[in-house]
Parts: C-alpha cells; structure tokens; sequence
C-alpha cells in the first residue's frame, strides 16, 4: 500500500516549488516564478488537512515483509520511482529525480504539527556561517580548515514538544549576617542566623525538548532559543526543498528533561529573592508541577556531520537565528606548541622580573 | 762612687729611652687610605683614634677607604677586593668605601660582621651618612660610619638572623620561574581543551514568565545570634637578614651601597 505524497508544483511550469527561506516565499526552479504563502494555499487547497484527521499511518504488518523494521514504501509524485524511507522521515526528495516529496501521511493525526517556524537561513547562509565560524577555531587540524564536506549541509525541520509548565516552588535556607572586628590582641565575629523561607509559582512558557531519538539532545539544546514570535500556523508547503522528521519520542518520555531544566531556573529565580546576607546555606527546592501544556512543533536546523579520523563531529545551526553549535577536532599538536609559547613567555617574564628585583 | 754614678745614668738612659718611644700610630695599625686627598693629616690622625677604639671593641678589621679610579671595578667589587687583599678571606671586619670614580660609597662587611651588620641596618647606616656626603663632609660621614657600627655591634646580632646568598636568590628565582611557566602551560592546555568540549546548556531561566512569578511565602525569621573570638598570633619581626655575594678573591661579603 502506498503512502500519501504531496509534491508542489508550480501552477506555471509544473515544476517543484520550494520554500526559500532569503525571500520567505516559495520559487520554482525551473522557470523561476515567486509565490507566496497565501497564493500557495488558494492553489492547493485539498492539501491543507484538518488537524482532527485520523492519522493514515499504514499498519505495520503492511510492511513487516521489509528487511529492515524502520523503513516503508512511498512513490514519488513527480517520477513515480518507489523509494524507501525511514519511519520517521515526513519530507524529503526523491533518489531519482531529486524533487522535493512531503509524506503527508506522516504529518497527519497526532503528528501534525500545530506550527512551525520557517526556515530563515538558506543553505548559502548556513555555509558561510559555518565558515566563519571554522576560521574563529586556531587550533583546529589543517585539513579540517579546508574540507570540501561543507555542501552536505542540511536543511532539516525538527520536531519539538514545547511545554508550558506552572510550578509551584518552595525552598528554606539558613541566612548569616556576619560582622567582625579587633579589639585589642583579639578578633571577634558576631553572627546573627535568620530562617529564610521562599515558595513561589512560577510559569513557563515554551521549554523545547527535542522529539526525535536521531538528535542528540544537547545539541539541539545548545541551538536554543528559537524566536516563538515567529511561529506560524503549520503547512506542508513550508517543509517543500527541505527533510523534515516526525517525533518518536513521546512527551511523557521528555519531560524528565525540561523538568530538570526548569528546577535548576526555580532554585535560580528563588535564591536570587535572598539578599542582604553575609552567606546563604540553601537547600535544594522542593517543585510541584500544577499544570503543564504540550505543543508539537517543527523547527528549522541546519545539521552537518562531518567525519574526520574515523570520529563524528556534529554540527548544527539554528535556521531562524543562525546560532551555530558544534566541537569542532582539535589538533593536539597545536595546541601543545601554543601552550608551551604561552609557558615559556611566562617563565621569561618572571624570571627576568626577578633578576631585576 | 763612679760605678754607682754611672749605672744610676745608664739606668735613667734606659728609662727615658723607652720614654721617648713615639706615640705615633704603628704602621700595621693604619686604617685610612685617604687616596683621593679629601681628608686633612688632622682628619686622619682623628679617625685613626677612633678606629683603634672600634678595632678594640669588635676585634674587626677596619678600613676607611677613598679613591678617584675604580680600576674599572663597580663600587662593591672594589671594596670587597680591597678588603679581601688588605685582611684576606672571610676574616672578620668590614670596610666603607668612598668612590669618586663611580659616586658611590660603599660598607662591606666580612665574616661575623655580616651578621651583625643586616641589610637593614646598613641602609640605616648609609642613610645617616647620606647628608654628610651630600654637604662633602667626608670626614663626618666616616665619623658617622665609625659610631654606626659601633652601635650595631653593641646591639648584638639580631634574632633570627638569616643569610641570603645571590646564588641563592638566582637559583630560587629560576624555580620559581619554572614553576610559573609551568603552571602558564597547564592553564593554556587547559582553556583550550575545554573551548573544544561540550558545556552543559543553561538552564530554563529564558523561558521563565517573570511577569507572572507569584511569590506565595517570603519570611526571613530570626533564629539566634552569637559572638566567638579569636586570639590573634603576634608575629615578631625577625632580623630581617643579611644578603650574601662572593667576591672575586672567594670571600662572602655583605653590605650595602648609596650613591651620592
């Protein structure tokens, strides 16, 4: 049984249109024509779908005949070649004739994402950012400095769960005020204790917890904070000329994270509310989460892997605002040699210093 | 009668003989080497009083040294070698030195004299004498020199006296420079390989609506107050030391120099 595609063709040409992410608007390759968002959905109305569809996810025993438990059959809609994908991929392109192909059938039901933040880097931008970025790293090996693997950049929407917690926060500590002085051959320090005790609710809104078990979660935490102010109602059309992927990690199975992540921010904002002491001994708070509000969404990363003595390095780049995240190798020779200019100067210095003193 | 007559006379020759010994300064006694010529005979005769009585005292060598050509030496080499020449190696005494050749003037102490003259003390010593060499008094500031040392004598040598060698100061100075190098090195490798790993992410705080925090308790309750005290240490000043360096001929010396 074959998966539902869409591909966008161009009302002029018939050729694939994609989002270009410089103009915000959607070009054709071909004979390159321009149209907006709003031309795009007049044009192609039956592929907008009710976020309430069931979801039309084929049953796994369809195709549990597969050699591989993660991948399912899919024609493309341009040159009707059956190629495979992963399970979770919901937009990419074709083998064979390279056109842009979204799986609507992935993004349907419970995957629909309710929006999505286009993407605002186009994949020249991301290239040149990458390469200013390398040119900051001195120590990097030289044939990191110069590889040509910058062109397998690519331009992926991510999905995300968002979560709107309220927490109510409570937290006790031990304040000091101390004073010292001398009086005569002796030292005297008086100290006055206070029981100090904080209980706050506290709201968030948008904590990101990265949905797919492909990426690694702290890189996409690294590439944070996305500009929520840019979100827009979700459509297929965006993901056109990029991969897109559906999550597979549950909400349940996230939340451990962003609840770390906003416990250590309510520690924070409630020892920040204890002021006026010599020292503070606080105790890690106590949190209750009243309430907390799930939004599913894609968002725009550039990613690059990029090998190099038989180790991945990761790369990615934030595609609405450009924040570039990676390790990059380093050359432990270089920085041996830069260390030890940096110890010689130092010895130089202090030794000569001392010779004159 | 003759007989007794003439050893009465041999006896009174005798005697007035050894009368007439000359109280002049023996020649081995000579401290001053005035070889500049800035000292009148009288000057002299005076300072030479008042070296024997120093000389009695200490039991030191003493010298008084001026002159018009250091013979290309800095002012402390010349001293220590004319010390070392005129009362050999690490005897006990010490030696001021006046040098117009480089303006300089100069103490080197010898021996058991280094000890009992500290750096301290001896910028002490050249500092009171400063003046007088400013107004050209060489014969007061030699005077000064004279009862400097003098007093210190009497004072005894300091509690905690400690030398300190050049060579030891040098060789200290390269360990210490080593350790710092190496300590440079160790912070850059350092900086470094942590630029180029992973750091954990901050946390929540930009997601967080300050506008809505709600704070539902915030006491601050008094629970007790307390003094202790301390009794401090006293430190007490210890002799503060004597620089050591060796001199060409071998010797250790100390001392000090000021220019003027």
């Amino acid at each position: 049984m074959n998966m539902p595609t869409i591909q966008y063709k161009c009302p002029s040409c018939g050729g694939s249109l994609e989002f270009d992410p410089a103009k915000q608007n959607f070009s054709c390759e071909f004979c390159l024509s321009r149209f907006t968002e709003d031309e795009l959905k007049a044009a192609f109305p039956q592929n907008e779908q009710h976020p309430l569809d069931k979801e039309d996810e084929p049953a796994a025993s369809a195709d549990s005949e597969d050699f591989t438990g993660h991948t399912s059959l899919y024609s493309c809609p341009n040159c009707g070649a059956e190629i495979m994908s992963e399970d979770t991929t919901a937009a990419t392109f074709c083998y064979y004739c390279h056109g842009p192909v979204i799986l609507s059938g992935r993004l349907s039901g419970k995957y629909r994402p309710s929006r999505v933040i286009p993407f605002k880097h186009n994949k020249e931008s991301a290239v040149e950012s990458f390469k200013k970025w390398r040119a900051k790293k001195w120590f990097v090996p030289d044939d990191f400095k110069s590889g040509a693997q910058l062109e397998k950049i690519t331009g992926v929407y991510l999905p995300f769960w968002l979560a709107d917690c309220d927490v109510d926060a409570a937290m006790t500590a031990i304040g000091k005020h101390i004073r010292t002085w001398t009086s005569g051959d002796y030292r005297y320090t008086h100290t006055r204790e206070y029981e100090v005790r904080r209980r706050a609710e506290l709201s968030f809104r948008g904590i990101p917890a990265d949905a797919s078990s492909k990426t690694d979660d702290r890189l996409m935490e690294a590439i944070e904070p996305f500009d929520y102010n840019e979100l827009r109602d979700f459509s297929m059309s965006y993901l056109s000329g990029f991969l897109a992927e559906k999550f597979d990690v549950e909400k349940e199975d996230v939340f451990p994270r962003i609840r770390s992540r906003a416990d250590k921010a309510c520690e924070q904002a409630l020892r920040e509310s204890i002021v006026g002491y010599t020292s503070v001994h606080a105790v890690e708070p106590t949190t209750q989460y009243d309430k907390v509000d799930w939004r599913y969404m894609l968002l725009p990363v550039w990613l690059l892997i990029y090998k190099h003595r038989e180790k991945n390095y990761f790369f990615a780049m934030n595609g609405q605002t450009g924040k570039m995240v990676g390790i990059p190798p380093l050359s432990i020779p270089k920085m041996l040699i830069a260390s030890g200019i940096i110890g010689v100067a130092a010895f130089l210095i202090t030794f000569l210093g001392g010779l004159l003193l | 009668m003759r007989k007794i007559f003439t050893r009465l006379l041999l006896t009174l020759a005798a005697i007035s003989v050894l009368f007439a010994m000359p109280l002049t300064v023996s020649a081995e006694a000579g401290r001053v080497f005035d070889q500049s010529g800035v000292l009148t005979s009288e000057e002299v005769l005076a300072l030479e009083a008042e070296l024997e009585q120093l000389a009695v005292q200490t039991g030191w060598n003493l010298a008084l040294v001026t002159t018009d050509d250091a013979q290309g030496k800095n002012t402390r080499d010349y001293a220590d070698d004319f010390y070392d020449e005129l009362y050999g190696i690490d005897t006990n005494g010490v030696v001021y030195l006046i040098d117009f050749d480089n303006r300089q003037s100069t103490i080197s102490t010898s021996g058991e004299a280094i000890d009992y003259l500290t750096d301290s003390r001896i910028e002490d010593v050249l500092t009171t004498i400063d003046p007088y060499l400013a107004e050209q008094s060489y014969s007061q500031a030699m005077s000064s020199f004279i009862s400097g040392v003098s007093r210190y004598y009497i004072a005894g040598i300091p509690e905690g006296q400690h030398r300190v060698s050049e060579e030891d100061v040098r060789r200290n100075t390269l360990l210490i420079a080593l350790a710092v190098g190496a300590v440079a090195m160790g912070i850059s490798v350092l900086v470094i390989v942590g630029r180029y790993k992973f750091h954990s992410v901050p946390n929540a705080a930009t997601y967080l609506d300050q506008g809505e925090t709600l704070f539902l308790e915030r006491s601050d309750n008094f629970l007790r107050e307390y003094t202790t005290s301390v009794k401090i240490e006293s430190n007490s000043n210890s002799g503060g030391g004597s620089s050591t360096h060796t001199s060409s001929g071998g010797g250790t010396h100390g001392g000090g120099s000021h220019s003027f």
